[in-house]
């Protein structure tokens, strides 16, 4: 077959790839149908940093995640395809390039030689062995870096509200603006809309502008060089890097430079050669480009006649391997040490934060999320959002349930469905209503029947507890006018409350809600 | 001789006066007031049955069927409860067989239009689905029936005239600007206002903060009616929810009635169906303060009540 159908394929692939990222990605709501549900997570059950670091977190083999094995014994043959082909953050990093290439020429910082030179080269490995051996001593928070979660938060945190604000605006203009016939059109694409791509009701959710800013700085990183990101700090890539250095197959020509000619090191995108222009099939994304730009049809890639696997060479110096494992065992102890967060924790504590329903207890929880944020995307009330180091360093962008923000819907069990490591189980709705993700009780200073004697008791409206976690007590009371009056005053039934937050939610008053939920210890049930 | 004359005719006359009383007894004046629209009682109607659907045709009939309230062409809203994401069985919203009931005698009426809606409490999709209602309305594949999700550029503040304690609120275009609006609650058992009926389902067409409404609700909620007045409510009482409402989720707190209410009179429709659960009318804050307002009668002895 002609080797620039490769090269064809290839973007076609990459496009193909992106589509269906971005549309799983709007899949991920509570009415979403059932079979296109148990796959949304997909993406982050084929990322084998994903799978390693959660499992040497957490010690458990996580049998769910066959797909990242799939994936890494299939780029063990075939090289690191997945970058080049399959990967979403590298599909858009190719098309920014591709928008400001013009600019780029300009830049003299553009793709500097030092960057071809170690230890440059080394960083992303040096990257990947410190994530997974900081995950491996009990610190998993270094997986922010994987770039599949990074898109995917920047998605949830930032763009997903942000297309739905833009709408609204727009669909708000239109109507109080527009003609009756533009609106029904208006209408019917609003509503079409709401029912596919945005949400019912404007998602609140907190660290947009950190989740958008990193995914931002990728791209400019791109002003430095091609794919910096890829090159020098993707952890998955050198993950799939390391095992790609088998690959059976075989670029021809083995180096770059032919006579006459250096076209090949300085125009590809991954920089895939050495200084001497050895062809390195650990760096390599097969995009196919060399294929298409070689002057003389050269270029071609082929299957290794001989396919037992042969040692390859590590292009890391020992001095430099050594150093990252320091790090790396470094890492967790430095942050565990000073990283505590507003309250005091314990070794089985969630650091004073409200956790999903079905969340591992303890530390086991930070252990095996791998923060993607399937499970904020999912939520249908905004209740699950990302903390930041309020409890320290070991839960940055881990999920936390803030009740005033949106409570947990008594009959979802979304986020554990779509959580891909199981950091919250996915338990059948009739377990997740019993499973006590705090303990809700009444601040009688602000609450209106005991503070000013009116009536009220949105909360008790609310509970959605069968035999209510909220009873009233008929009080007589002096209204300030000195009246005599019955009046209903709520309190919690504190053995049947669930922590759901739905009080705190509706409580009526301005700011802090007059009944809060707090977290309750494991260990001793107490909160 | 005058005088004699004069005598005599007053004797006569104050006879005839005197013996008119007991000759008015025999005329039957309430059905000589009953034709003067005036003086006419207000009605309601009770139908008890197993089927539900059924059950709204019998309860319509005696207040002249649905088209009476429904001419050809109108835009009619139908406003079930459908705030709470819980199945029909565990009666915290509107049961959907009722919902359908009054879909189709609309659509049969000749509405050009009839819209399905609720601002539910929880999350809409959810609701509307488990509710039933959704899927009933969509069963009847006609295209002038839409169970929509309300759209919130649709509401518009709206002054209150004789508003007592809310000037002006925000209500749905929808509702205020149906040619009929019929308001179907589902009667449970309520913490706040001890039950929730026909005047408090009047929560799910408006705007804003409704939490801010539960101080003083009754007032509120008169209030509020006084504005968006149905054409006729029919309130479900096929199961009603005898405690931990208003969403409840325990089935023994549920009670299966198989009863439907219908009137032009909101304040008797609510009156009547407090006394389902063993209450009186008086009992209700929100159906005195209702009728404090002129909004209907909440003395059922002066409600003519027809079961069917």
């Amino acid at each position: 077959m002609e080797i620039k159908f490769w090269r064809k394929l290839r973007i076609v692939s990459q496009i193909l790839f992106l589509i269906f990222f971005l549309w799983l990605f709007f899949q991920t709501r509570v009415d979403a149908p059932e079979p296109i549900r148990e796959w949304v997570n997909l993406f982050f059950r084929t990322d084998p940093l994903i799978a390693l670091a959660a499992m040497s977190a957490g010690h458990i083999l996580l049998w769910s995640l066959w797909p990242a094995a799939l994936l890494l014994v299939v780029s063990l043959f075939f090289g690191k395809f997945f970058c080049g082909w399959i990967c979403p953050l590298g599909t858009l990093l190719d098309g920014t390039h591709r928008l400001f290439r013009s600019w780029l020429k300009r830049l003299p910082f553009f793709n500097a030689p030092i960057l071809n030179h170690q230890p440059m080269r080394s960083l992303r490995v040096g990257i990947l062995i410190v994530l997974l051996i900081s995950a491996l001593f009990g610190f998993q928070a270094l997986i922010f870096l994987d770039p599949l979660t990074l898109l995917f938060r920047a998605l949830t945190l930032f763009f997903d509200p942000f297309l739905f604000d833009q709408s609204q605006s727009f669909f708000t203009w239109l109507y109080h603006n527009a003609s009756p016939f533009i609106n029904t059109i208006g209408d019917a694409l609003y509503e079409g809309l709401k029912s596919s791509f945005l949400p019912m009701e404007r998602p609140i959710r907190l660290l947009g502008a950190l989740a958008l800013g990193m995914l931002l700085f990728i791209f400019l990183l791109e002003l430095v060089a091609r794919r910096f990101w890829c090159r020098f700090l993707c952890p998955l890539g050198a993950l799939l890097g390391c095992v790609a250095r088998y690959t059976i197959l075989k670029r021809m020509p083995g180096k770059s430079g032919c006579a006459g000619c250096q076209g090949c090191a300085p125009n590809c995108r991954m920089s895939a050669f050495d200084e001497k222009g050895k062809w390195l099939s650990e760096t390599c994304n097969l995009c196919m480009d060399c294929t298409e730009n070689c002057p003389k049809g050269r270029v071609s890639f082929r299957v290794k006649k001989n396919l037992f696997l042969e040692t390859v060479p590590v292009d890391v110096s020992k001095r430099f391997f050594l150093a990252s494992l320091l790090t790396g065992v470094a890492v967790p102890l430095l942050a565990k040490t000073t990283g505590l967060g507003k309250v005091p924790t314990s070794e089985d504590s969630q650091g004073g934060l409200l956790r999903p329903p079905g969340a591992l207890d303890g530390n086991d929880f930070w252990d095996r999320c791998i923060r993607c944020g399937e499970c904020m995307k999912v939520c249908p009330t905004s209740a699950l959002q990302p903390a930041w180091i309020e409890a320290g360093y070991a839960g940055v962008w881990s999920p936390r349930l803030i009740p005033r923000l949106g409570y947990c819907e008594y009959n979802c069990n979304a986020c554990g469905e779509v959580c891909p490591t199981g950091a919250i189980a996915h338990l059948p709705i009739e377990e997740k209503q019993k499973v006590i993700i705090g303990k809700a009780s009444f601040d009688k200073n602000r609450c209106i029947p005991y503070a000013t004697g009116e009536s009220c008791m949105v909360c008790e409206e609310h509970c959605p507890v069968p035999s209510k976690a909220i009873h009233y007590k008929e009080v007589e009371i002096q209204t300030p006018a000195g009246k005599l009056t019955t009046l209903r005053q709520p309190y919690v039934k504190r053995g049947r409350c669930i922590g759901c937050g739905i009080c705190e939610k509706v409580c009526p008053l301005e700011g802090e809600s007059a009944i809060r939920v707090h977290p309750i210890s494991a260990s001793t049930k107490q909160g | 001789m005058k005088r004699r004359d004069f005598l005599k005719q007053t004797l006569f006359l104050s006879l005839v006066a005197g013996l008119t009383p007991s000759l008015w007894k025999g005329i039957n004046l309430t059905a000589f007031a009953e034709e003067l629209p005036s003086l006419q009682k207000p009605l309601l109607s009770v139908a008890k049955g197993t089927d539900y659907q059924a059950l709204v045709n019998m309860v319509l009939q005696p207040l002249g069927g649905m088209k009476t309230f429904v001419k050809a062409g109108n835009k009619v809203v139908i406003k079930p409860n459908i705030g709470w994401d819980r199945s029909p069985e565990q009666a915290a919203n509107t049961n959907p067989l009722i919902v359908k009931g009054l879909v189709q005698a609309a659509l049969e009426a000749g509405a050009a239009q009839v819209l399905i809606f609720d601002r539910t409490c929880n999350n809409a999709k959810m609701c509307y689905k488990n509710s039933g209602i959704q899927a009933i309305v969509e069963s009847l594949k006609d295209p002038r029936a839409q169970c929509v999700f309300m759209d919130d550029r649709k509401y518009i503040n709206t002054a209150i005239p004789d508003g007592q304690d809310l000037k002006e609120w925000g209500f749905y275009r929808d509702a205020l600007e149906a040619d009929c609006y019929i308001n179907v609650p589902i009667a449970k058992n309520h913490g706040i206002t001890k039950l929730t009926l026909g005047l408090k389902n009047i929560m799910g067409v408006i705007d804003g903060k409704r939490g801010l409404l539960h101080q003083n609700i009754a007032e509120k909620l008169a209030d509020l009616n006084s504005v968006l007045r149905p054409k006729l409510t029919v309130i479900d009482a096929t199961r009603i929810l005898l405690r931990n409402g208003p969403q409840g989720g325990n089935l023994e707190d549920v009670e299966v009635m198989n009863t439907v209410i219908a009137s032009t009179d909101p304040v008797a429709a609510d009156a009547y169906a407090t006394t389902l659960f063993g209450m009186k009318p008086s009992d209700l804050e929100t159906t005195v303060a209702a009728y404090k307002k002129g909004l209907g009668e909440m003395d059922l002895d002066k409600v003519k009540i027809v079961t069917v």
